[in-house]
């Protein structure tokens, strides 16, 4: 949905789960270093399926993108307690199962920052507690929930190559347009940003 | 959000291992002897102590370095399968890390401490008994000393010559104080990179004895010597042995219970060499004390 050599004002659309699109910016996307493996280089023809997640979860994770589009390079885990009222706000107002589809989708999003930050915060919750006051807080699953687990794991691992194969795609497709004659790709450029231009005027 | 529960499990594993990461060194270890899946995601970590250490006093307390906190678990000296069972599992967390070992009492006998210590990697066997009898001592050596890369043995009335098939194995650094009975000897076998002897009797003669010796082709391995002698005159230490005056220079070399090389700084020395003019050696005095720095 957009050319490779994006600026900030470039936006992607997003396909959640329930098949519902929407635009995130160019620049908040790039925090997500499997967005930046797959598709940075060669762009995005089409909404990029993270159908996987919800939109209320992926929406949440994009806040949080868009929010720290401004601030400097991510170096590495920062105390709970050096962190902004913006981002206290931000993980305050979660509930529980929000919190773990965030960290979830943040995850498969590989978004360094607000991953480690959701981690630290896990850190905090079992700060200080012996071996028993841990397993009490961190409900060990059953072996059926392992299995559970392992089969969720699964499924994540094949969204992900489906995401691959989207890249994969497009990346075929660019391999295409670098091949036709300059006519034929003033065309084709000019039939994207008429496409791209449309899903803006949809919203 | 409620913090007195959290379904830690229903995270992907890399989430689950960057959490404890997050986590201070203490709750790490707690953790992972919550389930053998937070063992495992714990070893995943690859966490390596900056030491680890043993000490067999009226208790047995385990510590382990990781910084930036020294974790400390003491255990009652019968507690032999609850101790067995901890270290069994820094071993496996922290991927057979080396481990000192200090044996201060003989409260925990032999055979206990066979099993539950006989398989770690020793890094350093310190054994400093107020009340060893001659066989535990024996035994403790015989049984600790092979796979230890360092030996600090101190306040032992037994008879160094009895022992000389421990002292003459190929340790990084090996300790003595004081011992009554430390002859030159005892010094000439042992083949350490590093010797430290404290408090001992040994004269100005022996130290030129010890000197000769070096010079004819002993102690080959010999990096640093420090010694604690009774000190009267530099020239009965060198007499007969072809020396000059050195100016500073700056020592690389095994230097005392270091776990690595370190560097000493040197101001001023007497040089030495061997027969065959192949190392040279600075020698320093302070007080009651002399250093050996071998060039190799």
């Amino acid at each position: 949905m957009t050319s490779p050599a994006s600026s900030s004002e470039v936006k992607y659309l997003i396909e959640s789960s329930e098949g519902n699109t929407f635009d995130v910016s160019g620049a908040a996307l790039r925090q997500s270093n499997t967005f930046n493996a797959m598709f940075l280089n060669i762009g995005a023809d089409g909404p990029i399926p993270f159908t996987d997640y919800n939109e209320a979860t992926l929406k949440k994770v994009f806040e949080y993108c868009e929010h720290s589009v401004n601030e400097e390079n991510y170096s590495g885990p920062k105390h709970q307690d050096d962190l902004s009222k913006w981002d206290l706000n931000f993980f305050n107002e979660m509930d529980q199962k929000m919190f773990i589809d965030v960290i979830n989708a943040s995850n498969f999003l590989d978004i360094e920052r607000l991953t480690s930050y959701c981690c630290e915060r896990i850190a905090r919750m079992l700060r200080g507690k012996n071996t028993q006051e841990m397993i009490k807080v961190i409900t060990l699953p059953t072996a059926e929930e392992l299995e559970a687990k392992q089969k969720v794991e699964e499924k994540k691992a094949a969204a992900a190559k489906k995401v691959a194969e989207k890249a994969a795609e497009t990346a075929e497709k660019t391999e295409t347009l670098e091949e036709l004659p300059v006519q034929q790709l003033v065309q084709t450029t000019r039939n994207k940003l008429t496409r791209k231009y449309l899903s803006f005027s949809n919203e | 959000m409620d913090a007195s529960s959290f379904p830690l499990f229903c995270l992907p594993d890399k989430a689950i291992q960057n959490s404890m990461r997050c986590m201070e060194p203490k709750d790490i270890i707690n953790i992972t002897f919550c389930s053998n899946s937070t063992k495992h995601h714990g070893k995943c970590l690859n966490i390596k102590p900056l030491e680890c250490f043993i000490c067999i006093d009226q208790v047995v307390q385990i510590q382990v370095l990781i910084k930036p906190c020294r974790i400390f678990h003491s255990f009652l000296i019968p507690d032999t399968l609850e101790i067995k069972s901890f270290l069994d599992h820094m071993v496996h967390l922290f991927g057979n890390p080396k481990i000192d070992i200090y044996i201060h009492s003989t409260l925990m006998d032999f055979d206990s401490m066979r099993v539950v210590f006989g398989e770690l990697n020793v890094n350093c066997l310190y054994v400093h008994p107020e009340d060893m009898d001659y066989a535990f001592y024996k035994k403790i050596l015989n049984q600790f000393s092979k796979s230890a890369k360092q030996l600090d043995l101190s306040s032992s009335q037994h008879p160094m010559r009895d022992f000389h098939d421990v002292l003459i194995q190929n340790y990084d650094y090996i300790s003595i104080e004081p011992m009554a009975d430390l002859k030159i000897d005892d010094l000439l076998i042992m083949n350490s990179l590093s010797i430290y002897v404290i408090d001992s009797q040994l004269t100005d003669k022996d130290i030129n004895r010890f000197l000769k010796h070096w010079i004819s082709g002993a102690n080959t391995r010999l990096e640093h010597i420090y010694i604690e002698f009774q000190r009267r005159s530099n020239e009965e230490v060198f007499k007969g042995i072809k020396r000059r005056m050195v100016s500073p220079r700056r020592f690389e070399g095994f230097i005392g219970g270091a776990r690595e090389r370190r560097v000493e700084e040197l101001t001023d020395g007497i040089e030495i060499w061997n027969e065959k003019r192949t190392k040279k050696a600075t020698i320093k005095f302070k007080r009651t004390t002399v250093k050996m720095f071998v060039w190799h």
